[in-house]
């Protein structure tokens, strides 16, 4: 037997209940649209963390691929093309036009990068010049010491000339 | 305040006697507790309101906020509405309304107040009517008094309403009366099918042929078990129903609840 919803009672009174349900209502769908919203935003955060953790997991294999062997030869050859590499060959050869004096010929440059020298072979008719050459590389500021390493005569088309070795240890 | 427990009044009329009962209500209790009851008895119609206000009055230092009203089945009226097919406004069905009360009852629907189950699915539905004057006299009454008022039922329909879980299946008269007026009804599987309404009956011979009428527009479907039917009473007049009812033949059977609540007896 259904319960018979007959009342003489005005509805003022089940007005509140109406309200009531309705708020309730409408508070279920709000916090639904709320929960349904969370959970797009949790399910969108959790793609994120397992696409996260999948480049986390590539990026350790990257790391952990064993590195190539290198033989010794090799090292030694890397190592000598970085000294050369970190040469200052710009200041360098300014340094050397600056100190050239006229009648000068720079022969020959012979950088020693393990002992931070740099050979230079010069040619010129008088030793004057070539000592000229040599002071002025010993005042300038990119080398810190200027040392004769030998000489020797040689007889050229021209006449005879003096050649001179220096070896001039930059900075 | 006490949240767990609140006095509540009901009032129980009948058109010659007013009833005003306290009860307590309380949240762990299905049933309220009888506090006190206070009986007016009006001398004539239009002292009516006088005594409904004087019941109101009885408990007014328990201070009740709310009130319960019953009346009598005296005072109202019950018939079927079937539903014309197409109706799609409420004016539609207030015409169709109007109609039936007329050609039931021969008197102009202006001046009753119709209540019905409304149930939007279904074809046949129960209608209770009220005068519209009584309807608000009561309702200024209560108002006067400072009660809210939960509901304002017939009697019949507080029987339905009592212990309808146990009347959900099959099919079941109800039987409910006061010294006033008689009403009979039919639910099957839940669902009203019929119910009337008249005056009390001056002897149990008219009260049993009355009864025999009206079982009869109703008989069980065909193939239908008929020892399904059962017949419940309620009210001051139950004792003597049931034992008309007895007569009514071997289909019926007797049921009549020992207890029933707040509802006047």
């Amino acid at each position: 037997m259904s319960t018979l919803a007959i009342d003489f009672a005005p509805r003022r009174t089940r007005a509140l209940w109406l309200f009531l349900l309705c708020a309730g209502i409408a508070l279920a769908v709000l916090v639904g649209l709320r929960a349904h919203q969370l959970t797009q935003a949790l399910d969108a955060a959790r793609a994120r963390g397992v696409a996260l953790e999948r480049q986390g997991a590539l990026r350790a294999q990257t790391a952990v691929e064993p590195a190539r062997a290198l033989t010794k030869a090799q090292v030694t050859a890397i190592n000598k093309a970085v000294v050369a590499l970190n040469t200052p060959w710009p200041d360098l050869l300014a340094a050397l036009e600056r100190a050239r004096p006229d009648g000068v010929a720079l022969l020959r440059l012979e950088p020693r990068p393990a002992q931070n020298t740099l050979r230079i072979v010069a040619e010129a008719e008088s030793a004057a010049a070539l000592f000229a050459l040599a002071e002025a590389l010993q005042r300038d500021a990119h080398f810190s010491s200027v040392a004769p390493a030998g000489q020797e005569f040689a007889d050229t088309e021209q006449g005879r000339r003096i050649r001179l070795a220096l070896d001039a240890t930059w900075k | 305040m006490n949240i767990a427990s609140s006095k509540h009044l009901l009032l129980v009329l009948a058109p010659d006697a007013i009833e005003a009962r306290l009860l307590e209500k309380r949240l762990a209790r299905s049933r309220p507790r009888l506090l006190a009851r206070h009986a007016v008895w009006p001398a004539s119609p239009d002292a009516f309101a006088k005594g409904l206000a004087d019941a109101c009055a009885a408990f007014a230092k328990e201070n009740p906020r709310h009130a319960d009203v019953v009346l009598s089945d005296a005072f109202c009226r019950y018939f079927m509405l079937r539903r014309p097919a197409g109706t799609a406004r409420r004016a539609e069905l207030d015409a169709a309304l109007a109609a039936r009360f007329r050609s039931l009852f021969g008197e102009s629907p202006d001046g009753w107040t119709f209540v019905s189950e409304q149930h939007l699915w279904a074809g046949e539905e129960l209608v209770c009517a009220l005068p519209s004057t009584f309807q608000a006299q009561l309702l200024a009454t209560l108002r006067q008094a400072g009660l809210s008022i939960d509901s304002i039922r017939p009697y019949w329909v507080c029987c339905a309403v009592d212990r309808a879980h146990e009347r959900r299946h099959g099919r079941h008269w109800l039987l409910g009366g006061d010294r006033h007026a008689l009403t009979l009804g039919l639910f099957e599987n839940g669902r009203c099918l019929g119910a009337h309404s008249r005056r009390a009956l001056a002897t149990d011979e008219d009260a049993r042929q009355w009864l025999i009428r009206e079982t009869a527009l109703f008989p069980p479907a065909s193939g239908a078990p008929t020892t399904s039917d059962r017949i419940w009473t309620y009210g001051a007049v139950a004792g003597k129903l049931a034992s008309l009812s007895e007569q009514l033949g071997e289909h019926l059977g007797i049921s009549q609840p020992a207890a029933f609540g707040d509802i006047a007896t």
